[in-house]
Order: structure tokens, then sequence, then C-alpha cells
């Protein structure tokens, strides 16, 4: 069949989102939405006026059951658990691999201060890995909570188009919005200033996230792009 | 209160970001939209509601997927609801989609506020160029949509030849497109 064919490829499109494309031929059409780029485009065009079949229905409010469960299920209520997004954070931040807890454990030994020169009362350290969608940390993070500062260390050098950044949130938990702890470097390190940072804040925080920005960061105090990944915070 | 397309965009990158109080806001204010996509397609409350609960826990977990530059929110979260009640009405036995009745009454419904503010140009456009086509074309068309058929369920629904269905299939798609994109 060829796909290079666009009547083609627009019919497989519409058929695909319509859900009468079944069977192999739906697999062979997932498979190329990834590599051709026409096929992704047709998807989107025929589900932008298709699923207005949908949008445009008279709307009926469900019962306030249906809120409740919804919020159980994602252990969002008080009966649950506290702090069920963190345990969620940290197996996945458990299911990393070695690799970044050797990276990371290299990472604290460059950064800290030698031990001879530590006050007797060391304020506790955190730190964070970020990991990208192939997991391999990205981003090396440590709060130096007495200097309210922040520094950064890119692992993996990232492609960032130049009208975009990369900006740091940090997910406080119990319900509260992200708080952005300022921009990322694509390469290199460097010290972001932050305000805030107490151990209390970051032990009940959920983690960290990046979220790509227009330059300069988001201009409306919350993330306006996709949310590329995330990370959990570590007492050390 | 009606909540752009804007304002969805960011709660969706917010619930990305594990906010729950930006879950709540997008749950207020598109639950009753996505509760209709599914109370449409099961055709039953109880099954509807375990739909529209089974559906925000995909767009909680899925939603640094979202790409604004691919669709409208209402639009991607539509399709995830309806995927998700789709392949709940698979999981019944076969005697519950045989006695599902087409009511086209149903899809000449006046827009409602949340496609109005959405893509009412889009929901129109379409609505306008369904009417263009055959009865037969456009029942199967709105089946397929709304109940998940194959060709051959469709064939059997509808008590035509497979080949019959086909062709009605592709020959709406194609007038659609023609009257979407002239």
């Amino acid at each position: 069949m060829n796909y290079r064919n666009r009547p083609l490829l627009d019919r497989l499109a519409a058929e695909y989102v319509l859900g009468t494309l079944t069977g192999p031929a739906r697999r062979r059409f997932e498979r190329l939405l990834h590599e051709l780029p026409e096929a992704q485009s047709g998807v989107d065009w025929w589900s932008a006026r298709l699923d207005t079949l949908g949008t445009s229905l008279p709307a009926v409010t469900p019962p306030a059951r249906v809120w409740h469960g919804i919020q159980r299920r994602l252990g969002m209520t008080a009966t649950t658990l506290p702090g069920w997004h963190r345990l969620w954070l940290w197996q996945g931040a458990a299911a990393l691999g070695g690799l970044a807890t050797v990276v990371l454990a290299v990472y604290i030994g460059l950064l800290a201060p030698p031990v001879d020169r530590l006050p007797e009362q060391a304020p506790p350290g955190y730190v964070a890995v970020i990991n990208d969608e192939a997991t391999r940390a990205a981003w090396l993070l440590s709060f130096d909570v007495a200097a309210q500062k922040l520094r950064v260390q890119a692992l993996a050098g990232q492609t960032l188009a130049s009208e975009k950044s990369f900006e740091l949130w940090l997910l406080p938990g119990q319900n509260r919005a992200p708080q952005s702890l300022g921009l990322l470097p694509a390469n290199g390190s460097a010290i972001l200033v932050a305000t805030g940072l107490d151990p209390a804040v970051l032990e009940q925080a959920d983690g960290v996230a990046v979220s790509l920005e227009p330059r300069g960061g988001s201009t409306t105090g919350a993330p306006t792009g996709p949310i590329l990944y995330q990370g959990a915070i570590r007492k050390i | 209160m009606p909540t752009s397309a804007d304002d969805l965009v960011t709660l969706l990158a917010r619930c990305a970001l594990r906010d729950a109080k930006a879950l709540e806001q997008l749950y207020k204010s598109t639950s009753s939209q996505l509760f209709a996509v599914a109370l449409r397609i099961v055709n039953r409350r109880d099954w509807a509601e375990d739909v529209v609960q089974e559906g925000f826990v995909k767009i909680w977990a899925h939603a640094n997927g979202y790409r604004a530059d691919r669709g409208a929110p209402l639009t991607w979260m539509v399709r995830i609801v309806r995927n998700t009640a789709i392949d709940w009405l698979r999981r019944q036995p076969p005697e519950v989609n045989a006695a599902y009745e087409v009511d086209e009454a149903h899809d000449h419904n006046a827009p409602s506020p949340a496609a109005q503010l959405n893509d009412s140009r889009e929901a129109e456009q379409l609505r306008k160029c369904l009417e263009t086509l055959d009865d037969a074309q456009r029942k199967a068309l709105t089946l397929a949509y709304f109940r998940g058929f194959t060709h051959q369920q469709l064939a059997t629904r509808l008590k035509s030849p497979l080949g019959t269905v086909k062709s009605w299939i592709r020959r709406g798609l194609q007038g659609l497109k023609r009257c979407l994109e002239p």
C-alpha cells in the first residue's frame, strides 16, 4: 500500500478517528503515525472535526459521587494515606536504577564543600534528579536551603528551540499550585536564586517538574507549556 | 462558569504537574460535557458514571501528553472519554449492543455552551455537512462514531451487505471532506 498517496492517507486517518479502521490495518497505521507527519496531521484534522460530535451534545451534569469516586481513585481525599503522590514519585525515582544514584553520589561529592569546612550543625541538604524520556538523568539539582539557592547541572545537553525556555517548578504537594524556581540551562550549570526553600516545604513537596515555556519563562505564574520531565526530591 | 479553551490548556498543564486543584477545576468545567458523551455512547447512567470516572483518571495520567498545537483541549478529552466508553461497551455481552436503538433526534440538538466556547465553528460546520449526506451514510457514520461499531458490526446492525456499508462510510467521509474543506 502506498502511504504517500495523499487521498488514501486521508481516508485511513478519517477511518482511524471514526474507529472503523480495525485489526492489522489499524496497527500499521498507528506505526505510520510516528513516522509520517502527514498521517498525524490527517488524524488531528479529522479529530478536530469528528470529535465535535461529542463536544456539541447537550451537557448533562453527573452526580457528585462521580467526582468523589475520581478523588478516591487518585488518592486525593483525606481518607487515603497522606503523601500518596510522593509515594508515586518515589516509586518512579526508585525505578531509575543504579546509574542515576551513582551519578548523583559522585555529583554530591563534587558539589559539597570538603568535610573539614562543614559547620558543626549543617542544615540538611536536598537534591533532585530529573530524568528525560529515556530515563537518563538530564539535570541534577542541589538545594542550598541556608543560602536560598539552587545549583543546577545539566548532565545531558538538551536541545531547545531558540524561542523556548525550560522552566523548573516545585510541586509543593497538598493540592497547592506549582511554584516557579526559575529557568533551567539546556547545557552546563547555573545557580538559581529562590525564596521559600525551607526544609518543611521541600520535605512535603511532591517533587519538581520541568515545563517547556516561551523564552524567558511563563508569564502567568503557572506552567503554560507541556510538562516534559519530573523528579523526586531527596534529603541527604 | 464557562471556561475558555486557553483556561483548559492551562488546567491540563497544571494537571500534568500533579496539581489536584487544577483537576477539580477541569472537572467542574468539562464533566457535564464529558458525561453527555459517555451517556450517549453507553446509554446507561450508572455505566456513564463509571466511564467518566475512568476517563478523568486517564486525563490525569496522560495530561502531560496533551499538545495544544494538535487540537482543542475539550476535543482531546472527548476523545479519551469516547474511547473509554467504547472499550466499556466492548466488554459487555453482545445483547447489549444489539438492543441499542439509533436515535437520530440526538444528532440535531442545539450546540452546548461548552461547544460554543471551544470549537463552535468546527461543530457548526460538521453539523451542516452531515446534513448534506445521504441518510444511510449519515446513519452509518453516526453509529460508528457513537457506538464504536466496526464495518462488520454496522453491516449486521443495518442489515446490509458489508461492501455496501464500507462504501457508505467511505463516501460519507469523502462527502464530509469535500464539504468541510471546499
